[in-house]
């Protein structure tokens, strides 16, 4: 396995030569994975009550731990990188100097969700914070004052993902039934912001539209009697026609997780879902990560109980072109700045990192 | 020794008012009976006597023609007969009449279906499984008592089903539906095939039941602890594995007195001391194994299938059963517990029937025929009026009895006493053997040891003999020179050749005499070894041996086990009538006290007359009342409504549709063609029947020796289910459609009564029945099949059709 | 009520032979206290329990196997606590998961046993030995607690079953062994009546009156020939069906007032518990309902927020009410599962089955208030004291009521202990 993880963008890309080329051990099963922009770092979450900051060239691995009581699955950064945001199932919205020897929190917010904080993602012009969580509400911050510009309430259901149009102008939210609703994430006038009683939110007008729901993202288990849904992974396409949902679908068993992995891509003009991208063979699993690599293909990350798996679609082909077996479930996922990699975090506590292009013999 | 731990009178009348089930009331000796049973009498008179003898106050009549004809068939058929077989009974003024139907009933088809049946839920306590298809089942069921295989052979196959020579024989069901688990083996062979529940004695002797102890349990346990459930890979059929090995070892969690282990015995039977014994490669026809299921050279399993008809208890508990399948009771009951405490209400009664269904190879047919001819059987379930006690006559036998109470307890203990004496006996001769055991392999280690000494001593004595033979040979030559040479010197004195060869010989034959002497010695004290080793090998023999001699053969252990199990049940039934006397007499108080209690306080009275009459039920002085079992209810329900025929019409259908595979048998004769094809549509009517049985089972449960439960539910369930409101519709051939049909409204009581409750309508029920209609009706036509609907509900729903009388 | 008419009709006179009602009707004579029913004399509670005020049970069972870790024993900040915070509750000191924060309000009335291990990770046998209290044997059935219950706890002249089952999934009925078939549960599928309680369409009221009056002169006159203990019980099961019939609207939730509609909810257990409230206000004596499903191998955070967040409120509203209606005193109330689930987390975020180390809750009749007994190591993979099994909660559930749990049924002459001879109740428990 080689160490120097080579960051020259000339690679040639060929995802059907992806292979292991870092594996770090880790105190307990990872749940998340962002890697920082600037790359020098990635950022992982774990079941404990913070996250670790993995110093990619010295392999130095920080906890930034102290707010959070409980596990925190969304990490984000400012563009720059100097500023690490961490959202907990605790509710806490938590700001961070990203390269402090021993990082401290900048600024801590209790209560920006009631019960889960499930997503996080920051605007492309690192201004914004957009979150989400279990209190059925969408919310957007001020990345600078950390003051609550925006509370998007009209989803039904526990809010699973957010995300960012490239340009900016367009927030995503997408909650556990598959209904997919669209704000506008500049603040106007008129935005009411009122964290102290979250509970007492008008309808704000910050609603673009509702992109028609996206059902194959959600069932209710008559069995078992519970619903299992929502996107777990969500981002935009490059040229921001597309939104790519990942979750898991033709769900037969809740509870113990028989369904098909899925990526629904959304026309953004249409409102509706273009193309579904699945598994060829069928394999229990649920996307847990979602990218666009620039070369035209969509890099799917798979976890559940047919273990884990790099689905790889070209766009608006349903059956992936190439499928890889990892020696783990993938539960998060992380896209080097210069698309050449992927880090994924995995339960048996490792952290692996996945080069998308062939093994160099030299560094054998 | 204690009767009953009663000391009051109000206690011990209440006591027996407990024991009523268990207690009875047999004659001590034959004093005071009517007139003894005589062996060549036929069975059912020999039952008639036995109850007569043991009776106290009056029989009630034989009953009525209308109770008879419904009683036997529910009894034989498990079904109320139609108003048709109703009706030709009756007219029927032949006074043979009640034996015919009899004959054609239990030669009929249904009788089969019928104990079918009730076997089926004896055996399986309803359970169901997947193991065995349950139609295959209820076939086997069907067919083994059609063809009147013995009873004995029944549980034979049921408990070792490779007996039938047929690997997929259904039979299997009954240890499979226990998941073939040891214990659960253990408890339902011993409830169903010995009559005796041990299932508390597993962990310790029983805490409540005397005669029930932990070696009796793990005694049946080891004949059934090897087998295991199988399921063949390839052709998935689920069958019993069995293993040549494992023993059966117990301990108390009470005494925790370390572990025991036992020898297969069938309980209160004989222990299987002859066990053949394998070398490990002969342990097995078929070794068990991931393809193929276990069969022992040996298989205890099928020693107790083998061991069944010989055995008292086995014996005692069929008889027990066929007694309680028609007269609803066991003799002994709950039929699942046989033990002292516990004894027959008629123990004379049980002593015939065991004996007589023996010889009669368990014929259940036989059995049953005899039961049912008996006047016991026919009795009223009328009980006599209290006018019609003869308080003299029950007082004379007051006196009788306590005179004879001492004498009788007298005999039960000395013979409880004898059961010490034989139990030491028997138990003594066992301490020999486990002597024995324990003195054999030390000697027989010594005696190994001594023969290789004597034969180490042969060897070197011979060594010995050997060595000094060589010296002898070699001084004799020599020795005849040194003559020779002595005699020439003599002839040539001054030879100094001579000489100088003298004194040459002279010293070697000197040093070889030495040589000699010294060998000798070594000869002989090998000698003294060898003899000595000799008789070390001889003595230890003759201690092997006289130890030997010691040792009791198994022929002999099984002989003093019998002798003393045999003075057992003869204490056992001694004890029996010691407790019925002091019972009965307790009758006779009761019944004599009645008078007094009638005029002072009418409810108490009618309490205490309650008892009296269940005392008299219980030994077959009065006919019992028999609630229904679900099937008999369901099917009854069904033809008295008039929809058990559409359900014979479609079970003949079906069978006709898909004959019976056995039929294309090569040269079958027509006989077995009508026999096989007859089996087939009992089956096939179970079939038919199973929705709306289930539905009753659901509602009446109906296990086997169950207590009789009325419910809510099953009120609700007959009152608003769609299935029994189907049954009042007004169709053509439905009871209300035939009653519809009949204008006058007097002329309804009848064929009502005849469906329904198997009888003509009474004066006042035609008045009664008639009245209702015109009310009800009023000048609506419309609303007549309605008001017919309810009179039909109200009869299926009365007491007099929910029970056997 | 109608009586039959034959002689002796007084009401004492009926109350005296309704002591044959009780099943010791076959063959001898009854002895021992009204609706005792087969039961050995000489047990004193069981003879004495029904001079008290009606004693009920309301077993509440969460199907699949709960989480003891997201609910009852919770283990925040360990390697198998999960995302969860523990929450302080209305005792000192007594923390339970935050999925429960309406009944983390209610703990006063309840206690926690942190203690089960019941050596099974089987759900069929869960739920049996669970139920009974008994170790399950192949081809051997014991009664459903719900049929103890019944048995020991409904008066004779009660119309009511004494053993309702409430369900939306989970087995369909509970059995009652060789006590039989009067002590079966009767359920009420997704909270409908029971069957049965509706007369056929065509069948008016007075129809019914008229048919039941014939078939009591039918009755009379057969009466005449042969009276028995039998023949009174099934005669009366036709009066107290009438009786039933007549409280029909006791199976109805919906004739509850708007208000307590809304407090319960719109969940199907919300509308469970509150039908629970309606029957144990009318005394029936023992009510399962079953909460399903909480079998979660796969996501069990997820499903515990969703399934708990079910179970909370309409759990935390019936205790409070039960409660202030003084009917807690007279009420047991049981939160029980097949058994718990594994403290390690699985690759999907689940949680796996395990019997070694789980929790339950009991509280109201004859149970202290806000105990915790028991408890387990710091992360919930072993108990470290008192260890209990299903033995010994069903002997506490009986015992809690009255009912002398170490006696014997009696049962057409066949004996069967009550409970587990070799386990007995949790003492501390019992208030």
């Amino acid at each position: 396995m080689s160490d120097s993880t080579p960051t020259d963008a000339g690679v040639k890309i060929d995802p059907e030569k992806t292979h292991v080329i870092l594996e770090h051990a880790f105190p307990r099963p990872l749940t998340a994975c962002y890697w920082e922009p600037q790359n020098r770092y990635i950022l992982l979450g774990s079941e404990e009550y913070g996250i670790y900051r993995f110093h990619i060239e010295t392999k130095e691995m920080v906890p930034l731990v102290g707010p959070h009581d409980s596990w925190v699955r969304a990490i984000g950064t400012s563009p720059d990188g100097q500023v690490t945001y961490t959202g907990g199932y605790d509710g806490r919205l938590v700001w961070w100097q990203t390269d402090a020897d021993k990082p401290e929190p900048i600024r801590v917010v209790d209560d920006a969700h009631q019960g889960w904080l499930r997503a996080l993602v920051v605007s492309p012009d690192g201004t914004r914070i957009a979150t989400c969580g279990n209190d059925l509400l969408v919310r957007l911050w001020d990345s600078q004052s950390g003051e609550l510009l925006q509370s998007f309430a009209g989803h039904e259901w526990h809010v699973y993902n957010v995300a960012f149009s490239p340009a900016g102008d367009l927030l995503a939210s997408c909650d556990l039934r598959g209904f997919v609703k669209v704000w506008n994430p500049n603040p106007s006038d008129e935005a009411a912001p009122a964290a102290e009683e979250p509970g007492e939110e008008k309808k704000t007008p910050g609603l673009i539209r509702d992109l028609s729901q996206v059902e194959s993202l959600y069932i209710y288990d008559k069995s078992f009697r519970a619903d299992i849904g929502g996107a777990r992974c969500m981002e935009f396409s490059a040229d921001g026609t597309r939104l790519a949902l990942g979750g898991v679908t033709k769900v037969t068993n809740a509870f113990a997780g028989v369904g098909d992995l899925t990526v629904v891509l959304v026309d953004m003009e249409a409102g509706e879902v273009a193309v579904e991208l699945g598994p060829k063979e069928k394999i229990r699993g649920t996307a847990w990560g979602v990218a666009q690599h620039p070369d035209k293909f969509w890099i799917g990350l798979a976890g559940g109980g047919g273990g884990g798996w790099f689905y790889f679609w070209k766009d608006d082909s349903a059956e992936e072109f190439f499928k890889l077996k990892l020696k783990a479930e993938g539960r998060g996922m992380g896209m080097s700045p210069d698309r050449s990699q992927v880090a994924v975090a995995h339960p048996d506590k490792q952290l692996r990192i996945y080069g998308l292009y062939a093994e160099e013999k030299a560094s054998e | 020794m204690n009767i009953l731990p009663m000391a009051s009178p109000v206690r011990s009348f209440l006591a027996c008012a407990i024991f009523a089930s268990i207690c009875s009331i047999a004659a001590p000796d034959r004093l005071l009976a009517d007139t003894p049973p005589v062996a060549n009498e036929p069975l059912h008179q020999r039952i008639d006597a036995a109850v007569e003898h043991s009776a106290i106050g009056p029989m009630a009549a034989l009953c009525t023609d209308a109770d008879f004809v419904r009683r036997i068939y529910l009894d034989l058929t498990g079904v109320i007969p139609s108003h048709e077989q109703v009706e030709t009974f009756l007219a029927d003024d032949a006074p043979d009449k009640r034996a015919r139907l009899i004959d054609t009933l239990i030669e009929g088809p249904e009788f089969a279906r019928h104990f079918a049946v009730q076997l089926n839920v004896l055996l399986l306590d309803r359970r169901t499984d997947t193991t065995v298809d349950q139609k295959a089942w209820e076939a086997y069921l069907i067919d083994s008592i059609a063809r009147r295989k013995p009873l004995d052979q029944i549980f034979q196959e049921l408990i070792d089903p490779s007996g039938t020579d047929d690997p997929a024989t259904p039979a299997r069901k009954f240890l499979l539906n226990r998941d073939a688990e040891p214990h659960a083996m253990t408890r339902d062979v011993g409830r169903m095939v010995f009559g005796m529940d041990m299932q508390c004695a597993q962990c310790h002797d029983h805490p409540i039941i005397d005669d029930y102890y932990q070696a009796d349990y793990y005694g049946l346990f080891a004949f059934l602890n090897r087998t295991t459930k199988f399921t063949d890979p390839k052709s998935k059929l689920i069958v019993l594995s069995e293993k040549a090995e494992g023993e059966a070892p117990f301990e108390s969690v009470f005494t925790g007195e370390g572990r025991e282990t036992t020898l297969p015995r069938v309980p209160w039977g004989a222990t299987l001391y002859d066990e053949p014994t394998f070398s490990a490669e002969e342990a097995y026809q078929v070794k068990p194994d991931k393809e193929n299921a276990g069969k022992p050279s040996f298989s205890r399993r099928e020693a107790l299938a083998k061991r069944l008809s010989e055995n008292e208890q086995f014996r005692r508990n069929i008889a027990n059963r066929v007694w309680a399948l028609v007269l609803g009771r066991g003799l002994v009951h709950p039929t699942d517990f046989h033990y002292a405490e516990n004894p027959p209400v008629n123990p004379e009664l049980l002593a015939l029937l065991t004996d007589d269904l023996a010889q009669h190879k368990f014929d259940l047919h036989y059995a049953v025929r005899q039961i049912v001819l008996s006047k016991t059987y026919q009795r009223s379930c009328e009980p006599p009026a209290p006018e019609t006690l003869n308080l003299a006559d029950i007082r004379s036998r007051l006196d009788a009895l306590t005179q004879r109470q001492e004498p009788l307890i007298a005999a039960a203990d000395q013979l409880k006493e004898q059961v010490e004496t034989t139990k030491v006996v028997w138990q003594e001769a066992l301490a020999v053997n486990d002597e024995v055991a324990e003195q054999l392999p030390p000697l027989e280690e010594k005696l190994a040891q001594s023969r290789t000494a004597a034969e180490k001593a042969t060897a070197e004595h011979a060594e010995a003999q050997k060595a000094y033979a060589a010296l002898t040979q070699r001084a004799e030559p020599i020795q005849t020179v040194l003559t020779a040479t002595k005699a020439a010197i003599e002839k040539v004195a001054d030879e100094p050749a001579l000489k100088e060869s003298l004194v040459l010989l002279e010293k070697r034959s000197g040093e070889l005499a030495a040589e000699m002497t010294t060998a000798k010695a070594e000869l002989d004290k090998k000698m003294e070894a060898l003899t000595a080793a000799k008789k070390m090998v001889e003595t230890t023999e003759a201690e092997v041996a006289t130890v030997l001699a010691k040792r009791i053969t198994p022929e002999r252990l099984t002989e003093l086990e019998l002798a003393h199990l045999s003075v057992v049940s003869e204490a056992g039934k001694a004890d029996a009538t010691a407790r019925l006397a002091q019972a009965q007499i307790e009758l006779c108080q009761s019944i004599l006290d009645y008078p007094a209690i009638a005029l002072s306080d009418s409810e108490k009275a009618e309490v205490a007359w309650e008892a009296i009459v269940n005392r008299w039920t219980l030994q077959g002085q009065v006919a019992p009342l028999k609630p229904l079992t679900p099937e008999q209810l369901a099917a009854s329900a069904m033809q008295a409504t008039g929809f058990l025929a559409r359900s014979q019409t479609a079970a003949q259908a079906a069978v006709e549709k898909t004959p019976p595979k056995a039929l294309e048998a090569e040269g079958i004769t027509d006989e077995e063609k009508a026999l096989v094809t007859q089996i087939a549509v009992q089956g096939e009517m179970l079939n038919q029947l199973r929705g709306s049985v289930n539905q009753f089972v659901g509602q009446f449960g109906g296990l086997s020796g169950e207590e009789f439960q009325a419910t809510v539910n099953q009120a609700l369930f007959l009152g608003n289910s769609p299935t029994v409101n189907n049954w009042l519709a007004a169709a053509g051939d439905t009871l209300v459609g035939r009653l519809n049909a009949t204008e006058q409204p007097t002329a309804i009581a009848d064929p009502l009564c005849l469906a329904v409750l198997s009888r003509p309508a009474t004066l006042d029920e035609q008045r009664e029945i008639a009245n209702f209609l015109t009310e009800t009706v009023g000048e609506e036509a419309g609303k007549r099949p309605a008001a017919l609907a309810e009179l039909v509900w109200a009869m299926i729903t009365s007491n007099e059709f929910r029970f056997n009388h | 009520m109608k009586r039959c008419q034959y002689a002796c009709g007084s009401t004492e006179h009926l109350a005296s032979r309704r002591n044959f009602l009780g099943g010791m009707a076959a063959g001898g004579l009854a002895v021992g206290g009204a609706g005792l029913g087969g039961l050995l004399s000489g047990n004193p509670a069981m003879a004495d329990q029904l001079k008290g005020k009606q004693k009920r049970i309301l077993n509440i069972f969460l199907h699949g196997g709960v989480s003891q870790l997201e609910s009852w024993d919770p283990k925040p900040g360990t390697d198998t606590g999960g995302p969860f915070r523990a929450i302080p509750t209305s005792v000192p000191g007594m923390h339970i998961c935050e999925l429960l924060p309406h009944t983390a309000k209610q703990m006063h009335h309840l206690s926690i046993v942190r203690s089960l291990d019941t050596k099974n990770n089987d759900h069929g046998v869960g739920q049996v030995e669970m139920t009974t209290g008994h170790k399950r044997i192949p081809g051997t059935e014991y009664p459903h607690v719900g049929a103890i219950a019944a048995k020991m706890l409904t008066p004779a002249e009660f119309s009511l079953p004494g053993h309702i089952l409430i369900r939306g999934a989970g087995p369909g009925s509970s059995g009652a062994a060789y006590l039989g078939p009067r002590y079966s549960s009767v359920t009420m599928n997704d909270g409908k009546p029971p069957q049965f309680t509706e007369r056929p369409g065509a069948l008016s009221a007075e129809a019914d009156e008229r048919r039941n009056a014939m078939r009591s002169r039918f009755n009379d006159r057969f009466a005449g020939r042969r009276r028995t203990a039998d023949t009174d019980a099934y005669t009366f099961s036709y009066d107290q069906a009438q009786d039933l019939l007549a409280q029909r609207e006791v199976f109805d939730v919906e004739k509850e007032s708007e208000a307590d509609l809304a407090r319960y909810g719109t969940s199907e257990f919300g509308k469970h518990c509150l039908l629970a409230r309606r029957l144990l206000e009318h005394d029936v004596p023992f009510i399962q309902i079953n909460h399903s499903n909480y079998d979660t191998h796969h996501e069990n955070f997820n499903f515990h927020i969703e399934q708990l967040g079910e179970f909370d409120q309409p759990f935390a509203t019936l205790v409070d009410d039960l409660h202030q209606r003084g009917l807690l005193q007279d009420t047991l109330i049981c939160v029980m599962s097949e058994f718990g689930r594994t403290p390690r987390i699985n690759t999907r975020y689940g949680r796996d089955h395990w019997g070694k180390s789980w929790s339950i809750v009991m509280g109201g009749c004859g149970i202290q208030q806000g105990a915790i007994i028991g408890g387990t190591n710091e992360n919930g993979t072993e108990v470290v004291d008192r260890v209990v099994d299903h033995g010994h909660v069903v002997h506490t559930m009986l015992r809690a009521v009255g009912v002398d749990s170490s006696g014997e049924f009696d049962i057409a002459g066949r004996k069967y202990p009550v409970a587990d001879p070799a386990k007995g109740p949790i003492g501390e428990l019992l208030a």
